[in-house]
Order: structure tokens, then C-alpha cells, then sequence
């Protein structure tokens, strides 16, 4: 929205470019400049999430840098990520699919909702096309 | 202007078809060095295609660069995901309830952490020393940058 309105307001040279330079349909010129808004926006985000956010192979590396010259076993990796006997990063995700309504629980169980059936089934396709593992 | 996106579409679909293809070819474990070789190849095709030489070539060389990290994020968010895991974990349990044990159980902690070590031992950013991980050279910078980030925008208490 905020990209609409500054476009309105502002004049297609931006006081920098020459004629010369611009495009001469405005349609094409704006609908350029929403995808390379979308796309660095997109960039930005997936970049915060990947290094910042959620990364679990980033934070493992933020861990190695920090211990040093010590480094660190195998064993003290899979500590920072032990909770009461189970796997912290597999509780906190559930919590964030129920919280997204892609699971929901049922009793002390869960299941999954549509939304997560689709997403699953397009992760799982996904996976077939490019040749991938169950990964995660 | 439009020849050039037109252009830089049908390089693009015939980049990510190709790859694809040699993926299940040639049965493809490391795949990151063969999206590269052949985006690269694409892009030399495309300049070299390229209709007018003009201004508006700066514009679609952009976006036809642009467009490979976000492919990349694209990619890694398929094979990645912890989430997309668990939501295939439930798949592949046909409908049967799980509780949190059984996800652990399927998808076990040790080996979340085994795959991310190989997968950096493998890209040179860590090192194993008697029985200990150490960060290595290439993985300084990017260590640093994540470490210091994270600490920045006090961001550790989302995720470990």
C-alpha cells in the first residue's frame, strides 16, 4: 500500500533519472516496480528468518561460534535443544502449527486440519519434484 | 521491456525444468552445486539472447538475478522445515492422532542435529576435532554475523 501511494505521489523520474531512462508505459512501470518490491521484501524476510528467526542449522552455528576454541561434543549440541526428556524445537513448532491452524489437538493428541493435510501434501509433492528426502 | 521478461521467464522455467530432470537422472544427493552451474549457464544464455541492448536490460538482468536467491530460500523452505516435517509426519500417520512422543520418535533429535552437521562439515563451515566441533574458517564470518544478529535483536528466546 505504502508502495501505491508513494508512486502517486511521486513523479516517474524521482528527480534523478532522465528521460531517457524511463519507462515509457506506466502500467509495465508499476507493475515492475511491485515485483522488485515483493521480491526484496520476500529476500529481507526469508533472510531474517533463515540467519536470525528460526534457523536451527544457523543456530547451531551461532553456538559453535561462540564456544571458540573449546568447541563442542555432540553430545553438548543436542543439550541445548533437550527439554524434560524431549526435543524443545519439535515443542515449540507444534505449538506454532496448532497456533496456525495446522494441527489441532484433541485431547492430548493432535491432528491435522486441512490446512495442514494441503500443506503437507504440497510439501510432500514438492519433495518428489526435486528429488528430495523427507528432510527436515 | 516486455521481450526481455517474456525472455527471462522462458530461461527461468527451462532452468528449474532442467535441473529438475538432471536431478532424477543422475539420482542427485548435493544439489546446491548443480542449481548453480546451471542458473549460471541460464544467465549467460539469457544476456546472450537478450533482444534489444538497451537501458531496460539493467531492469531484467536485475530481476533474472534477484530471482535466484529467492529460488534458493524457495528450495531450502521444501527441504528444510522442521514444521513442514511434523505436518508429514501426521500425513504418513493416515489420519491416526499422534501425540508429541510419537513425532519424537519418527523424527528423532540426534537425527535433526546429525543432518545439520554433515550438511556444514560438508560446506567447510565446521570441523570435527576428537570427538568435538569446532567452527572453521569459512564459517567464522557467517558464525559471526549470526551470532552478533541474533544477540542484536535478542532474537534467542524464539528459537534455539
Amino acid at each position: 500500500m505504502l508502495y501505491g501511494i508513494l508512486y502517486w505521489l511521486t513523479p516517474a523520474h524521482l528527480y534523478i533519472y532522465s528521460p531517457l531512462y524511463l519507462e515509457p508505459n506506466t502500467s509495465i512501470d508499476s507493475v515492475n516496480g511491485f515485483l522488485w518490491l515483493t521480491l526484496l521484501f520476500h529476500l529481507f524476510w526469508d533472510g531474517m528468518y533463515m540467519f536470525f528467526f528460526a534457523g536451527f542449522s544457523t543456530g547451531l552455528l551461532a553456538r559453535l561460534f561462540d564456544a571458540k576454541e573449546q568447541g563442542l561434543s555432540r553430545d553438548e549440541l543436542l543439550d541445548y535443544y533437550k527439554v524434560q526428556g524431549g526435543n524443545m524445537l519439535i515443542r515449540s513448532r507444534m505449538i506454532n502449527l496448532e497456533r496456525g491452524r495446522y494441527l489441532c489437538r484433541v485431547n492430548s493428541s493432535y491432528e491435522l486440519t486441512p490446512k495442514g493435510v494441503f500443506f503437507a501434501r504440497a510439501a510432500l509433492f514438492l519433495k518428489k519434484i526435486f528429488y528430495l528426502e523427507l528432510g527436515g | 521491456m516486455l521481450e526481455n521478461v517474456f525472455l527471462g521467464i522462458y530461461f527461468i522455467l527451462g532452468w528449474m525444468g532442467l535441473q529438475v530432470i538432471v536431478f532424477h537422472i543422475f539420482k542427485v544427493k548435493n544439489k546446491f552445486p548443480i542449481i548453480t552451474l546451471l542458473y549460471m549457464l541460464s544467465f549467460l544464455g539469457y544476456i546472450f539472447f537478450l533482444p534489444k541492448k538497451n537501458i531496460a536490460d539493467i531492469n531484467s538482468i536485475g530481476l533474472y538475478l534477484i530471482l535466484f536467491p529467492t529460488y534458493l530460500a524457495f528450495f531450502y523452505y521444501v527441504d528444510r522445515p522442521v514444521s513442514l516435517r511434523i505436518l508429514i509426519e501426521f500425513l504418513r500417520a493416515q489420519g491416526r492422532p499422534l501425540v508429541i512422543e510419537d513425532i519424537e520418535h519418527h523424527y528423532s533429535l540426534d537425527a535433526m542435529v546429525e543432518r545439520r552437521i554433515k550438511l556444514m562439515q560438508k560446506d567447510r563451515l565446521i570441523f570435527e576435532q576428537n570427538g568435538r566441533f569446532f567452527i572453521d574458517k569459512k564459517g567464522e564470518k557467517l558464525g559471526w554475523i549470526v551470532s552478533r544478529g541474533r544477540k542484536f535483536i535478542c532474537s534467542s528466546f524464539l528459537t534455539k
